[in-house]
Parts: structure tokens; C-alpha cells; sequence
């Protein structure tokens, strides 16, 4: 059980000496201390005997699992980019964060027939962090992962969706993607996505 | 074209927004013609000759004014010199950059300058010290400090309050109010779907096709037009962006220029 | 310093002309959180000193060549607006302004924990309002607590004060006047609780003496500055945390 004091410190701030707690997140271990890194509240595991520092500011990165959104800036036989344009938090909903990722394709990310690509350069998709590295590895498997708006390969129109697949207005036609259950009605960008499955 | 990260997520919330307007409803609640909360605090810097700080909504911006003597233009000998300039700090916004001005803030400086220019805010031939030698300029400077849409307005109002509370000094010579008058109140609007939208947010301005501003002075004249961004706007939503911004204008001008 | 003048800054009583004596500093206020989209961000009022600090970061450090594959980069950038001084300033760096962001972003980089973000740059902008003597460390000050705000890992905070001479005596926190007429200035920053220097600059004449004074001066000051830096940080946290729960 983390126990929390509420106790507000400091950067430099002495918190515990080296005996008493391990060191944890926002702290440094330092001539015998263990010190504050961050301005926060002072937060005790007392099982594993862990102090940190609990600031105010939500996360400065994504981790494995959150749900992210972007454009395909390139699609090749192997693999497709992804700049990233924001994370969806559960409490502040879309949060922009610039970074790049990627899709890898292995069996079943992509469509079998002929080997038509069902995601294409400049769809917007919605996509999962796998693995982050220097870059982030996202995933697109899942009926509320993949497109979720996409235009048409010939005019660029936005393609609606449309007994069950992606048509365009203007050219008459549709377009495989590997699209979203949501796809052209998205009421929620975070949260609420697992519950929907 | 690959879109930076604020226009991804843009784009991506369109539909919604379209749909929720659909309804009457703007992300923040606001009604299409309703502005966000506006707060002026008059003669903020004592170092300037005239000031003001304003917050419209999470935009904020601080207008100081410098009066300065200096040569007239050769074609004008007979007035002083009114300058805008604009800084898009980059604490303003992430993706700001520090540098001299890029386009988007020499525009929004030239359609504040061309409202207050063209209203005749601010009497220049009153502004001579020796006529054809020596005249008076006056330097409107204005830093955007926290960006989210509608610079033209904040911008706007801003200049206006700091040229209200602006005195001419030197030494030696005798002090004097600024001379202006005539207001003119720039109300800028967004076409997001069919729908003209009122003092865009950052938002609303990113998923926007097309942007109008329209400047207005006291007398239901137009000072001032500019519209902006890719899409189009028919004759008639111009129309009715006229009949908007002088509606909203005169009630902003009762509020906040008064 | 400025040009010998016979303007007296020291009246029979050993007062300035603001009235303060030798040790006394100016009013400071210092507000959090005043911006809505940086990280972090800072108001300061020391005097008549009006700065805002935002900080953005850590983020990936563009362009890339600028990137440190062993820590983060501090980027601060001091900038004066055109209106916040008597003879309007014309936008944009001069060699004043580059000279003292390199010097703040020094001093913050002694502070910040830049080991643990490799590759990133953390942005410290410092925008002066309205000027009044004693800026570049009024911005410092305020640089550190809009840092702690961000949630920026540091291993203490930066604060600090200036002393300087007037009329043959040292005193605390240099006025306008006292800057533009007096014959030393001395702008210091410290690392708060372990004293360590992080900022020196020093312009004209000062005896070793007067100079361990001044020090002495400082470090004494910057004490009860660091307590101000404090009380803005939990004043605003506070506030959030009851309005969030």
C-alpha cells in the first residue's frame, strides 16, 4: 500500500536517509539521503519500502498500451510510418504529442487478396503502442484500431462509410481499409474504446 | 501533405464537431456567435506610453504602444507614423518558433493595423512636430504570450485600449492625450460545415475551411475586411458574416471600448 | 556601469532612493501556472520588473543536429518586449540578449536532471514585460519555479539576487537608477540549498572586500528569495488540488 502523507517538497529537498527508503521515482540517492528530484508530494510504499515524489504534471510520455492517433506518411512492403499526433488520456482526452511511429506487418496486418495494402499512405488511424523505443511501434489489430478516416484514392474525397464499407461520394466507388468500428462516427476519442469491444 | 501534430488531431475531431454543430453546440458550449470570455486590464506596462493585457479566453496577448519622434514618409509630410507589429512568441505555443515574423503574424498585423488605419483611430495630422522633418510615430507592438485562436480580435482589442490609455511625452515639450477616436471592432468568424462560428478557438480555427474578419466602425461602416484560409465563403455568407460582425461588434464595443 | 554622474544614490541616512536600505530587497511576487499552454509557466514582479517564463520540454530536440545522445538540452531564450523599456526595443535577438540566454541556459543546465532525457530539449523562454534593472535574474528566479511547475526533474532549485555598489557602499538588489549610476554591479545565482554558483557576472569596480561582502550579501538574500520561489509553488498547488478532488 502506497502511503501518502501529502507531504508537499521540493527539488534538493531531503526526504528519508538511504536506510529508511529505497529510492523511487523523482529522487536521487545522495551522501546517505535519499532527496527530492521533483516539486510534489512525498509518496511511501512501505511493502517495498520505496519513497518518490508524486508531481502534478501528467506523464511526459506514453507508455505500452495507450491508444494513439495519426497519419500514414508512408506505406511499404514492410512496414508503415506514423506521425503521431496525440495520445488519448482517459482524463484529459486527446493530448497532442509530436513524435514518430510505426506499423510492422506481419501475418494477418495486412490484407491477403493480391496483396492490396488495406491502409494507405495519409489515412488518419487509430493505433495501439506495442514497444517504445527511439521510435514507437504501434498495432492496428483489433475491430477499434486501424482507419478511422481515410480519402479516396482517385479524388481524395473523405470516404463515408456505407453498408459496411468505405465509399466515395464523388467517384462512386469504394475502397478496402482496415478500418474502424467507430470509422466516420467517432463520439470518443479515449476511454471509452476497450469498453466498446 | 503530412500535417503537424495539432492538425492531425484536428482533422481527426472533425466529424464530431460538424455533427455536434449540427446540434447548435461548439466544443466549449458557446452559441456560433458567442465570444469568449474577454478581460482587459488597461495600462498594464508602466514603462509603455499607452498598454493593455487581454485575455479572450485562453488567448493572451499584451499591447504596448511607444511614441517616438522620427521622419514623416516623403508622400505623406503632413502626418505622423502609426506602425503595427505582432510577435508570436514561441511560449505561446508549441509548435512557435522563435525568428522574425512568418506570414500568418505579418497578416494579423497588417488587418489590425488596416482596421485602425483605415477607421482613422488614431488623427496623424495631429501628430506633426515640424511639418515634412519632424513628426511623431507611433509604434503599436503587441506579444502573444498564450495562443488558442482569434489573434486578429484579441489583437485588435488590445491596440485599441493601449491607444486609449496612450499620452505623447518628451522632454521638454508639452504632454498631450493621444488624439483617437472612432473605434472600429474586428470580429472574426470560421466556416466549420455550414455554420459561421464567432472568435474561433485554436480548434476550431485548425478545422476550419475558410476564416472571415470583418472590421466595423460606430457608424455601421466597414473599416476593414480580410478573409483567410483555403476554403471558400459564398456572397452570401460574407453577407450575413457583415450583418454578424457589426451585431457582435457594437455589443463588444458597448462592453469593452466604452 | 554607467556614466559618473552627480546624482546622489545614498541620502544622510544611508537611504536609496526608493527609500529601501542597503540590505533590503525589492517587493517580489512570484505566480505559477499563468499560461495554458506550456508545461509550466511563471509570472514574476521584482520592482518594477515584470518577466512571464514558459518552459516546454522535455521534447525531442530539433533540428536533430542539436540533439545530445547522453542528456537533455536547455534551450532558455531571454527576450526583451518592445515596449518594456523607455527607448522602444526593436524585436528580435541582440548580442545582449543572446549573451544572457546562454548564461541562464548554463545555469539551469547545473540544475536540471538533463542526464535522464537524452535526446530532448527543454525550452525556458523569458519574456520581459516591463523592465527595471535586474531582469536577467529575475527571469533565472522565475525560470527555476516555472521548472518545478513543469515537473521537470532538478536537483535543487536556481535561485538568485544581485548586489552591487553605490556611492562607495555595497547594497542589495540594484534599482534602475542604482544600475545605471552606480559603480558595481554583481548579478549571482545560486544552487538553493547547497549554495553552489551557478551564474556570476560582474561589471565594474569592486575591492576583494567589497566583493565577499556582496557575496555575502547575496547569499543571505537569496534565502529568503528561494522561500518566496516556495510559497508560489505550493499557493498554486493547493488550489488545484482542491479544485480537482
Amino acid at each position: 500500500m502506497a502511503n501518502n502523507d501529502n507531504k508537499i517538497v521540493f527539488p534538493g529537498e531531503v526526504l528519508s536517509s538511504a536506510e529508511e527508503y529505497v529510492p523511487g521515482v523523482n529522487t536521487l540517492e545522495s551522501d546517505g539521503y535519499v532527496k527530492s528530484l521533483a516539486f510534489g508530494r512525498v509518496m511511501k510504499d512501505d511493502n517495498r519500502m520505496i519513497i518518490y515524489v508524486k508531481t502534478d504534471k501528467v506523464r511526459l510520455k506514453p507508455r505500452i498500451g495507450d491508444i494513439c492517433y495519426g497519419q500514414l506518411i508512408k506505406v511499404d512492403q514492410r512496414q508503415a510510418i506514423v506521425k503521431i499526433g496525440g495520445f488519448s488520456d482517459p482524463k484529459l482526452g486527446l493530448v497532442p504529442y509530436t513524435a514518430e511511429g510505426y506499423i510492422r506487418f506481419g501475418q494477418g496486418d495486412r490484407g491477403r487478396s493480391n496483396d492490396i495494402p488495406n491502409i494507405r499512405t495519409g489515412d488518419f488511424i487509430r493505433g495501439k503502442v506495442l514497444r517504445i523505443g527511439q521510435n514507437f511501434e504501434l498495432g492496428i489489430m483489433g475491430r477499434n484500431l486501424g482507419v478511422v478516416k481515410a480519402r479516396c484514392s482517385r479524388c481524395r474525397e473523405f470516404l463515408v462509410m456505407k453498408n459496411g464499407s468505405l465509399y466515395c461520394e464523388n467517384c462512386e466507388r469504394t475502397e478496402q481499409r482496415k478500418y474502424t468500428a467507430d470509422y466516420g462516427d467517432m463520439i470518443n476519442f479515449g476511454d471509452d474504446i476497450e469498453n466498446r469491444q | 501533405m503530412p500535417k503537424d501534430a495539432s492538425g492531425i488531431l484536428s482533422e481527426i475531431k472533425k466529424g464530431y464537431i460538424i455533427n455536434q454543430l449540427k446540434n447548435g453546440k461548439r466544443g466549449d458550449g458557446r452559441s456560433p456567435e458567442e465570444f469568449r470570455k474577454i478581460t482587459i486590464i488597461p495600462d498594464y506596462v508602466k514603462r509603455a506610453q499607452g498598454s493593455a493585457y487581454v485575455m479572450l479566453g485562453d488567448t493572451k496577448i499584451i499591447a504596448g504602444i511607444k511614441i517616438e519622434q522620427g521622419e514623416p514618409f516623403p508622400d505623406t509630410p503632413n502626418q505622423g507614423v502609426l506602425t503595427t507589429n505582432v510577435e508570436m512568441l514561441p511560449m505561446a505555443f508549441p509548435t512557435f518558433e522563435p525568428g522574425p515574423p512568418n506570414e500568418d503574424t505579418i497578416e494579423i498585423a497588417r488587418v489590425v493595423d488596416r482596421g485602425i488605419r483605415e477607421a482613422k483611430t488614431v488623427d496623424l495630422k495631429k501628430l506633426v512636430i515640424e511639418p515634412g522633418k519632424k513628426v511623431w510615430i507611433v509604434f503599436i507592438d503587441i506579444d502573444v504570450i498564450d495562443f488558442d485562436g482569434n489573434l486578429i480580435d484579441a489583437c485588435t482589442l488590445g491596440a485599441l485600449t493601449a491607444l486609449k490609455t496612450a499620452v505623447v511625452k518628451a522632454e521638454g515639450m508639452d504632454e498631450f492625450k493621444l488624439p483617437v477616436d472612432n473605434l472600429p471592432i474586428s470580429v472574426t468568424m470560421v466556416k466549420i460545415g455550414n455554420t459561421l462560428l464567432c472568435d474561433p478557438s485554436v480548434e476550431e480555427e485548425q478545422m476550419a475551411e475558410a476564416r472571415i474578419t470583418v472590421s466595423t466602425t460606430e457608424d455601421g461602416h466597414i473599416r476593414a475586411m480580410q478573409k483567410g484560409k483555403v476554403g471558400s465563403l459564398s456572397i452570401d455568407e460574407i453577407k450575413n458574416a457583415i450583418s454578424i460582425s457589426l451585431k457582435v461588434g457594437s455589443a463588444l464595443r458597448e462592453t469593452y471600448i466604452r | 556601469m554607467g556614466t559618473e554622474s552627480n546624482i546622489k544614490l545614498l541620502d544622510e541616512n544611508g537611504l536609496r532612493l526608493d527609500g529601501r536600505n542597503e540590505m533590503e530587497l525589492r517587493p517580489i511576487k512570484i505566480e505559477t501556472n499563468v499560461l495554458e499552454r506550456a508545461d509550466g509557466s511563471a509570472f514574476i514582479e521584482w520592482g518594477g520588473n515584470k518577466i512571464i517564463v514558459s518552459v516546454y520540454g522535455p521534447r525531442e530536440a530539433y533540428p536533430k543536429h542539436t540533439q545530445d545522445i547522453d542528456k537533455a538540452v536547455i534551450k532558455a531564450r531571454y527576450n526583451m518586449a518592445a515596449f518594456s523599456v523607455d527607448e522602444r526595443k526593436r524585436p528580435g535577438p541582440d548580442r545582449r540578449s543572446v549573451e544572457i540566454s546562454k548564461v541562464i541556459s548554463e545555469a539551469l543546465s547545473s540544475a536540471v536532471m538533463v542526464e535522464q532525457f537524452p535526446r530532448t530539449q527543454v525550452d525556458v523562454f523569458i519574456e520581459v514585460i516591463q523592465a527595471d534593472a535586474g531582469t536577467r535574474i529575475a527571469g533565472l528566479t522565475a525560470a527555476s519555479v516555472a521548472l518545478a511547475a513543469a515537473g521537470i526533474p532538478m536537483r535543487d532549485m536556481v535561485v538568485g539576487c544581485t548586489a552591487g555598489k553605490v556611492d562607495g557602499k555595497i547594497v542589495l538588489d540594484l534599482s534602475k537608477e542604482e544600475d545605471n549610476f552606480g559603480q558595481a554591479d554583481l548579478p549571482m545565482a545560486v544552487l538553493s540549498r547547497s549554495g553552489e554558483v551557478v551564474l556570476v557576472q560582474m561589471d565594474g569596480d569592486l575591492s576583494v572586500e567589497e566583493f565577499n561582502h556582496a557575496t555575502d550579501m547575496i547569499l543571505d538574500a537569496t534565502k529568503r528569495i528561494a522561500q518566496i520561489q516556495r510559497d508560489a509553488l505550493v499557493a498554486r498547488y493547493s488550489v488545484e488540488t482542491q479544485g480537482g478532488e
